[in-house]
């Protein structure tokens, strides 16, 4: 005879967790913990689950397209990042952005919605119970996390953050989406009750709740709207929390990190070095104007959602890995900058952007000579792809074939 | 419950890779923001609003009594 004990001991377990813990004095329930501290109508079951939806699919948007964007900075051998459309990683951003600063109204009406629960009588009823509520906690500290640093990335103010704002960003992207995942996991019937619910014949309707949900949507799309202003001009002024505007910087394009910034002086003997399978030559600026030239119309599209296009005039990188003596359909290039230090000093432009005629190594913005914060007296273009990777004031390139 | 089972193990699974994740990277900088805006939201954000919400609408109330005392009917 064999005894099944696994269901047993799984319901001991669950059992255990779910046993109830000795009540707190109740001398202590004063202030916000006393009954009936929150009184406001507004509140309900069902605002907050259908606020938690919209704040559900902001976030699974917001994750996706930050994923997306992360990988295209940090490849593993298995992406795959294609040149075309020009325009994808401006939309894919542009939404990130868009839809991260959309969770700003949702998540602060979502979290005033369920604040009393914060204060809840016990504050702890069993083991299970402060498992769901470290949960939450769990949650709402990484969904502020990303929204506050987010917020703080566009802005360019990293002295609150006590870590580097890309990783901290991306790991804690994780946090939330897997707390997400175990909330809903939690409180998925109660949500589906307060979603069915159907208002009663006999029960007024509940215009102040209405309005709230109707101000909060309006919110949220406002600002996304305005944060397309990033992008489409005629937005431009109308934009609250995403300050850049497409068409202000130096000729007329914005700039996010200056030469001055970046250490960069001009040099009169500046020389590009390309390495490749015919060995090391370097090119001096007017061996590289003497070089066929190509203009194309191709936009900058920041990581912290503006994009702006320009008309940029250069030399392909295809024609520049030929140089080199590659086969440019089949050569990867990594870009350096003259910048000393810097975390985007270095690029690779994988096989796909490195044959694509829209790549270029770019002289001239506008028809002018690229100004000094454009990345003068040569920088990266290419065609879909983050503005971090599209590296100014070039000083090597080391043209590799792939297999 | 096979739904709600699998997504709380898939969001386990999820929290446990960005927690190594997060050791990799830069663990007490980002612990100490996650508790700073966690705190600052909930100590402070939330009692501000509420309480401004609170002091508008007892204003709003009393403004409300005064106006309909003063256009009472007058005896005299």
């Amino acid at each position: 005879m064999v005894r099944d004990d696994g269901p047993a001991l799984i319901r001991r377990v669950v059992d255990w967790l779910r046993a109830p813990l000795p009540a707190p004095p109740a001398a202590i329930r004063r202030g916000p913990l006393a009954e009936g501290a929150f009184p406001s109508p507004l509140r309900s079951a069902r605002l907050t689950s259908l606020v938690g939806v919209a704040l559900g699919v902001a976030f699974a948007v917001c994750f996706l397209t930050g994923l997306i964007s992360h990988l295209i900075q940090h490849p593993g051998g298995w992406f795959w990042w294609p040149s075309r459309p020009v325009s994808l990683y401006r939309v894919t951003q542009g939404l990130h952005v868009a839809t991260g600063l959309a969770c700003v109204p949702l998540l602060g009406v979502k979290l005033w919605s369920v604040y009393p629960r914060l204060f809840v009588w016990p504050p702890v009823r069993s083991l299970a119970h402060a498992a769901e509520r470290a949960g939450v906690a769990l949650l709402v500290a990484a969904a502020l996390f990303q929204v506050v640093s987010g917020v703080l990335n566009i802005y360019h103010r990293y002295g609150p953050m006590p870590f580097f704002f890309t990783t901290g960003h991306y790991w804690v992207a994780w946090l939330s989406i897997g707390a997400l995942l175990v909330h809903v996991g939690v409180q998925l019937p109660i949500a589906r009750a307060a979603l069915r619910r159907r208002r009663r014949p006999d029960e007024p309707p509940d215009h102040q709740r209405r309005r709230l949900l109707v101000g909060t949507a309006a919110a949220a799309a406002l600002i996304t709207v305005t944060t397309v202003g990033q992008t489409v001009r005629p937005l431009a002024r109308l934009g609250l929390l995403a300050p850049r505007r497409p068409d202000e910087g130096p000729q007329g394009l914005p700039v996010n990190k200056t030469a001055a910034a970046a250490g960069i002086t001009a040099d009169p003997g500046y020389r590009l070095v390309i390495d490749g399978p015919d060995g090391e030559q370097s090119l001096d600026l007017a061996a590289l104007n003497a070089l066929p030239q190509h203009t194309v119309d191709l936009p900058i599209a920041c990581v912290e959602g503006w994009s702006s296009t320009a008309t940029w005039t250069g030399v392909r990188l295809r024609d520049l890995a030929a140089l080199a003596g590659a086969d440019p359909d089949h050569a990867d290039v990594v870009v350096e900058s003259l910048e000393q230090h810097g975390r985007y000093r270095v690029s690779t432009v994988p096989p796909e952007h490195t044959r694509d005629p829209l790549t270029l190594i770019a002289l001239r913005l506008g028809g002018q000579i690229l100004h000094p914060d454009h990345g003068y007296p040569a920088r990266l273009i290419a065609p879909n792809r983050p503005g971090v990777l599209q590296t100014k004031w070039i000083g090597r390139l080391t043209v590799r074939e792939i297999r | 419950m096979r739904v709600r089972v699998g997504l709380v193990t898939a969001g386990a699974v999820l929290i446990a890779y960005a927690i190594v994740g997060t050791l990799t990277a830069d663990p007490i900088g980002i612990l100490v923001f996650l508790i700073a805006v966690l705190v600052a939201h909930d100590a402070l954000w939330m009692p501000a609003v509420l309480l401004v919400v609170a002091v508008a609408r007892t204003r709003r109330k009393k403004s409300e009594r005064s106006r309909d005392s003063g256009a009472g009917p007058r005896g005299g």
